[in-house]
């Protein structure tokens, strides 16, 4: 079947709503960059490498993220972890989310009785 | 190390603020390193860095948000005030350059009669365009807010059905570009005063006004010329009367008639020797001067009379559509 673009769109732009929730909830232990970017591919969350660099960065200069450089390997490595503040967003986003899913499934399953 | 990493990192952060850079790169960098991994070869860098994309967007996603000389939030404010800048602009120097035209002393052709108002109107239009740019683009970079803040429902109510209390687009900007003409004869009448007199082919040009005692007068002129500007202006951009809008409209007017009161009847602004060759005394001069002012102040009050009933009339627009019964 040939690809809808106005489908690919759209689902394109569902992934990215979710997208912040799934890097936030990878945090709660430190991260570089690569190995976080691997760690969402195995789960089935591929992200773009020119998206995922800077959302990092975004989100530590909202004070979600803190960072740390680990210059005792063989490359020098930045490490993000989740901020006490990130910790708590985490957990309403979570929620908020949960809420979300159910409302929509709720919507969805209407359709499937009809 | 490789070359085409550090190419691609600086391309990268060439887009970004300075103090960004530093950070940007070093972790850019790293990220990138790993993502190479062992394989160092040229060719699997190129194929990581194709799958980085171009730098330019990349910066893009680092800035977080788009640039805009102006943003789309601010941009029909800036279309509106343009269209107007330039409407004002345009009408206020074909009128000037006419004017200045018809009193030229040099033998001009046609062409050159025709020429000359297109290349000061084509010129005056584009430093509009520049300045009100300019402006608007300088407030995008301060974030200032042009947006207005809240909408209430309520707003729709004071709108009427048929609208009854509109200001004629066109009368306002006949006003600014009144009052911009008026503000270029004053600017004159500020600094080249002795223009106004009596010419005579026999003798010296005998001016109305003693400069002096009549320049610091027109500051105060000024004033009430662009307080009234800006008056119009306003009246434009609401394009209908509220009683806000008219008790300001109206006091403006007032203070402009009376501040023109004031200053033609401080009698001392008047050349003497002027007066004894027309109306040949002062006491005439001034019956002249108090009759004008009072027919002006007349003129006026009538003028505010007739928006006054526009804004406050009893019936209402329904009422008005409603075809009587009989």
């Amino acid at each position: 079947m040939k690809e809808d673009p106005i489908l690919t769109t759209m689902i394109t732009e569902l992934k990215r709503g979710n997208l912040t929730l799934c890097v936030l909830s990878q945090l709660r232990r430190p991260q570089y960059g690569y190995s976080l970017l691997q760690l969402l591919a195995d789960k089935q969350i591929p992200i773009e490498a020119n998206t995922l660099y800077p959302l990092l960065r975004r989100l530590e200069s909202q004070e979600l993220l803190s960072s740390t450089w680990d210059t005792n390997e063989a490359r020098p490595r930045k490490f993000y972890v989740l901020s006490e503040k990130g910790t708590a967003l985490l957990i309403e986003l979570g929620k908020a989310w949960q809420e979300q899913y159910q409302r929509v499934g709720a919507l969805l399953a209407e359709e499937d009785h009809e | 190390m490789s070359d085409l990493i550090d190419r691609y990192v600086a391309e990268t952060i060439r887009h970004l603020s300075a103090a960004d850079r530093p950070e940007v790169s070093r972790e850019l960098e790293a990220n990138i390193q790993d993502m190479v991994g062992n394989d160092d070869s040229e060719e699997h860098i190129e194929q990581v860095l194709l799958e980085m994309g171009s730098p330019s967007v990349l910066a893009k996603q680092y800035r977080g948000k788009a640039r805009y000389l102006i943003g789309p939030e601010t941009f029909d404010f800036y279309w509106m005030v343009l269209k107007l800048v330039c409407l004002v602009v345009g009408i206020v120097t074909v009128v000037i350059t006419l004017i200045s035209l018809f009193f030229s002393e040099t033998q001009m052709s046609l062409g050159m009669m025709i020429a000359k108002p297109l290349g000061s109107l084509f010129s005056a239009l584009t430093s509009a365009f520049l300045w009100v740019t300019i402006t608007f683009a300088i407030m995008d970079y301060y974030q200032v807010n042009t947006v207005a803040e809240s909408w209430d429902a309520k707003a729709l109510h004071s709108l009427e059905k048929a609208p009854t209390r509109v200001i004629k687009k066109s009368d306002s900007i006949a006003d600014m570009v009144g009052l911009s003409v008026f503000f270029l004869l004053l600017v004159v009448l500020f600094s080249r005063p002795e223009l106004v007199a009596i010419y005579r082919k026999e003798a010296a040009a005998v001016p109305l006004f003693i400069p002096s005692a009549l320049k610091p007068y027109i500051i105060g002129w000024f004033a009430t010329t662009i307080l009234s500007f800006i008056v119009s202006a306003l009246k434009w951009f609401k394009g209908r009367w509220t009683p806000s809008l008219f008790i300001l409209s109206a006091s403006v007017d007032l203070l402009g008639i009376v501040y023109f009161i004031f200053v033609a009847t401080r009698w001392h602004i008047y050349n003497p020797s002027f007066l004894q060759i027309f109306p040949s005394s002062m006491t005439r001069w001034q019956i002249i001067v108090k009759a004008a002012s009072v027919a002006l102040l007349i003129l006026t009050l009538i003028g505010n009379g007739d928006d006054a009933y526009t804004v406050f009339r009893r019936t209402r627009p329904d009422e008005a559509d409603s075809v009587p019964q009989r």
